[in-house]
């Protein structure tokens, strides 16, 4: 049986499939990989590392995005 | 040529990217600036709307993006939202800028100072937004900016160069490049702004709101091309009397 994993997104609820790394989570997001920053429990993950960074039970995921602005 | 940190700009108008109508104006009126430089803020995701992906046409007019970190309060908040930026945006430059203060947008230099020394022990570009506040630059400069960006007036309020008595002490003492950020509200703006001798300026309200973003992006550029063509040469000195332009011949009164 799969587990479930129960994280937040950006203070949402969300459950997924344990094991989603970060990267497989932005495809669930529809988020472009290019132009977005990730948090989990307000510590800043590396790009290099969403490959392998799996999440756990009770992350707090936040999903930042590069806008427009002066 | 302008160089900041490690890399050289031949255009001397740098801009800003919020406030555009809608993207194609957006980047029509950037591709009409010659701007190799624009600026980008960070949000929180809306996970439910969409927003409208401007990095894409960004990236393909090969402008180098300089993230800023609006929205900070505090030196903490923005080294964090630095860090983030340099993620999202894989650039090692930022703008600095803290303002607690909705209502004016100045920004604080104590909390400033405090961000710009960590984050160039960091490794980071630092060009600080900051008041026209001649003290403070040397001290940004001694800590390691790769520019200063003081203010001519508020944040998008157009009202020109306010501070200009200290801009000019500013770009007189100044070992970085000095990039007249905040304000200008029209190419005469800029204009003044460069004749005194400013590395750059930083555009966006005036051009993105103005009735035609594109012609008014081209008017800057003209603005800042003219402005630095005079200072490079050198202005006309003044003076209190009338100087005659034309020759005092008084030949009217031979005719009689």
């Amino acid at each position: 049986m799969t587990k479930k994993l129960n994280i937040s997104v950006n203070d949402v609820p969300r459950q997924l499939y344990n094991p989603c790394s970060i990267m497989e989570l932005l495809v669930l997001l529809e988020q472009p990989e290019k132009g977005v920053a990730v948090a989990i429990n307000t510590n800043i993950i590396c790009r290099s590392q969403w490959r392998q960074y799996q999440l756990q039970e009770n992350d707090q995921v936040v999903v930042f995005k590069a806008i427009a602005g002066g | 040529m302008l160089k900041i940190a490690n890399k050289a700009f031949s255009s001397r108008l740098f801009t800003g990217t919020g406030k555009f109508n809608d993207k194609t104006t957006m980047v029509a009126a950037l591709q009409a600036s010659g701007s190799e430089m624009v600026t980008m803020a960070l949000k929180r995701v809306d996970l439910q709307n969409k927003d409208d992906d401007i990095l894409q046409p960004l990236i393909a007019n090969n402008m180098h993006l300089l993230p800023n970190t609006s929205g900070a309060r505090t030196a903490k908040d923005a080294i964090f939202a630095a860090k983030l930026a340099r993620e999202a945006l894989e650039t090692h430059w930022i703008k600095l800028e803290i303002h607690p203060d909705p209502r004016y947008l100045l920004p604080d230099p104590v909390e400033t100072l405090c961000a710009a020394e960590q984050l160039v022990k960091e490794g980071f570009v630092v060009l600080p937004y900051i008041h026209a506040d001649p003290v403070l630059c040397k001290r940004l400069e001694s800590v390691g900016v790769a520019a200063v960006m003081p203010l001519g007036s508020p944040i998008g309020s157009n009202q020109g160069l306010k501070t200009k008595a200290f801009l000019e002490i500013i770009i007189e003492q100044s070992n970085v490049p000095v990039i007249i950020d905040a304000g200008l509200g029209s190419p005469s703006h800029a204009a003044s702004a460069m004749e005194m001798g400013a590395d750059a300026v930083l555009v966006n309200t005036a051009i993105a709101v103005a009735p035609d973003p594109v012609v008014m992006s081209r008017a800057f550029a003209l603005a800042v091309q003219a402005g630095r063509m005079a200072f490079e040469t050198g202005l006309a000195g003044q003076q209190q009397q009338a100087q005659a332009s034309s020759p005092l011949t008084a030949f009217l009164e031979d005719v009689g």
